[in-house]
């Protein structure tokens, strides 16, 4: 493959903006969804990008907010490292197309403001204050979406200004107190759900929801949303494609993919757990207690996407309901055996992972197939 | 009731102990000596919240290490630093304890956290309450359980003067079904408490 064959490829995420003449619907959904994706890529490294506990000290030193916010995009900039990639395949493809200067300028200033924009969330997201700062993103969407799709050359310069002024202000802007307020109404009712879902269950379980729905609940919605749509794709993969042959691997490989996704609530519940292990250790119950809960209760979330992807198959006849039942077995063990890799694996845990998950889902094809 | 033989324990190239053997029977027991001696390593593994490289440590007759389980339902445990999860509110905690000791809090529980004055925290998080009213947490949660050894590192550490009070009571009542072994620099509450002081720099031939 030539190489800028392959620039051009890595740069198709970037490109499709500039595609064609798609609608203004379809402009604005599309950049929402890569803003959504910078903002999912960000949150999943949410703890490392805020700096974690020691942020309590360093709040109480004398460091302007403006310069925290400069600090928090330095960061925000390493950690996007890989997202950047299509940027710079991109910017390397406009400048090989045979575009009249006013346009190449104009890809530039979008690719420019998306990068803006991308970033105002992750911060946003970063101190979880998105409400104004939602509207001027969606407001911003707006214009470039209608920008994208003018074809009076003014009109394009003046709403991509206009959505370069929206989108730096916000990235720039320090977050100030009466943004950061939250709403008493939803912080009651918050709370009030909080309480109450932990009231009628077994104490360690209790302790296990408010892990993942009260301390780490952005990270909590971000991976079991992934895995949901993750389950999702694949059903709507195997539907466009009419329950063929194809529908089962791919069945195999979203339920291998929803695996390894879930399977980092166990980093999650283990670093929770590391500081009290001490105490824990005093009290009279076994030394594998949080494992056999943490696993059971990672295995219990991957239920939901295990039913997206199986129904439509049983449904469809694609499988019989014992090859269902011994993929939905072997897909828990499958789980379980991956807080293993996860735990220690060490730097290479995602492979790992990702090796055994591979293995589970050639033998579980082997099988069933 | 807590016995001890042959206890070692070395961190790295420095041993806190070697062949340390001593039991103690029903009572009120005071552990001091200077810093760094290794009152609080004492206490961790007596309480099984740290293994020690020789030795054994029976509780209430079951042996810590063959029998872990059935020892540490006997017993309760109050490290110096309160290491619980900061997302979980008091009430969470005493349940917690309560549930892995098979038991519910029982009345000297509820009269403790009465007495400590910590209603107005059961629905707090831990991570918001002050290191006094967590301290307080850790001790209603010792009395969980109807223990026969109680470990409490540095009980009186962060509490105010009339906690102190019902403290000193508490031990009182305890003293004559439990060892209620305390490290402490508080020479007045082991005067008050009328406890029997074990010098562990003396215990271990470190004078």
């Amino acid at each position: 493959m030539p190489a800028l064959l392959q620039v051009k490829f890595l740069a198709a995420p970037i490109l499709a903006i500039f595609s064609e003449k798609q609608g203004t619907a379809a402009h604005f959904t599309y950049l929402t969804l890569l803003e959504v994706i910078g903002l999912l890529w960000s949150g999943l490294q949410r703890n490392n990008i805020a700096g974690g506990d020691s942020m309590l000290f360093i709040s109480t030193l004398p460091i302007s907010a403006r310069n925290k916010r400069m600090v928090d995009l330095g960061i925000l900039f390493l950690a996007d490292s890989l997202l950047f990639l299509p940027v710079i395949a991109a910017a390397i493809i406009f400048a090989t197309l045979p575009l009249p200067s006013s346009e190449l300028i104009s890809h530039y200033l979008v690719t420019g403001i998306l990068i803006s924009l991308v970033l105002t969330a992750q911060l946003s997201g970063l101190h979880q204050r998105f409400s104004p700062r939602l509207f001027v993103i969606l407001a911003a969407n707006i214009l470039l979406s209608i920008s994208l799709e003018s074809s009076a050359s003014i009109t394009t310069w003046l709403l991509q200004i206009a959505a370069l002024f929206l989108a730096l202000s916000m990235v720039f802007m320090p977050e100030s107190q009466r943004l950061r307020a939250p709403r008493q109404w939803r912080h009651h009712l918050l709370i009030h759900a909080r309480k109450h879902l932990v009231k009628w269950v077994h104490p360690a379980l209790g302790i296990q929801l408010k892990a993942l729905f009260m301390e780490r609940v952005t990270e909590t919605f971000i991976r079991f949303g992934m895995s949901i749509a993750l389950a999702a794709g694949a059903d709507a993969l195997i539907n466009i494609e009419e329950y063929d042959y194809r529908s089962l691997p791919i069945g195999i490989i979203a339920l291998a993919g929803i695996a390894i996704i879930l399977s980092g609530f166990y980093r999650t519940l283990h670093s929770l757990h590391g500081p009290v292990s001490e105490f824990m250790r005093s009290l009279p119950v076994s030394s594998g207690f949080w494992v056999q809960r943490d696993t059971a209760l990672v295995a219990s979330l991957g239920f939901a996407p295990l039913c997206i992807v199986v129904y439509p198959l049983l449904v469809q006849h694609i499988v019989s309901l014992l090859a269902a039942g011994f993929t939905g077995i072997t897909y828990v063990c499958l789980i379980g055996l991956l807080r293993f890799t996860q735990l220690n694996g060490g730097r290479q845990s995602v492979l790992l992972s990702t090796i055994l998950a591979a293995a589970w889902a050639w033998f579980t094809a082997i099988s069933v197939i | 009731m807590l016995r001890f033989e042959q206890l070692g324990k070395t961190y790295g190239s420095h041993s806190v102990f070697e062949n340390l053997s001593h039991r103690f029977s029903c009572g009120t027991f005071a552990l001091q000596g200077p810093n760094g001696i290794g009152k609080s390593t004492l206490l961790a593994l007596l309480a099984g919240a740290q293994t020690p490289d020789t030795g054994e440590i029976w509780i209430d007759g079951h042996p810590l290490g063959g029998e872990a389980i059935a020892a540490k339902r006997r017993l309760s445990y109050v490290p110096d630093e309160c290491p619980i999860y900061p997302f979980i509110s008091g009430k969470d905690f005493l349940r917690f304890v309560a549930a892995a000791k098979k038991t519910k809090p029982g009345k000297e529980t509820d009269d403790l956290v009465a007495g400590l004055g910590l209603f107005p925290y059961l629905d707090t998080r831990f991570d918001a309450m002050s290191l006094g009213t967590q301290k307080k947490f850790m001790l209603c949660a010792a009395w969980i359980g109807d223990p026969a050894v109680m470990l409490i590192d540095e009980p009186t550490n962060g509490l105010d003067a009339a906690s102190k009070e019902l403290l000193v009571r508490l031990f009182e009542v305890r003293q004559n079904r439990s060892v209620v072994l305390f490290s402490t620099h508080d020479a007045e509450f082991v005067e008050t408490v009328n406890a029997t002081v074990v010098q562990l720099d003396l215990l271990i031939g470190k004078p």
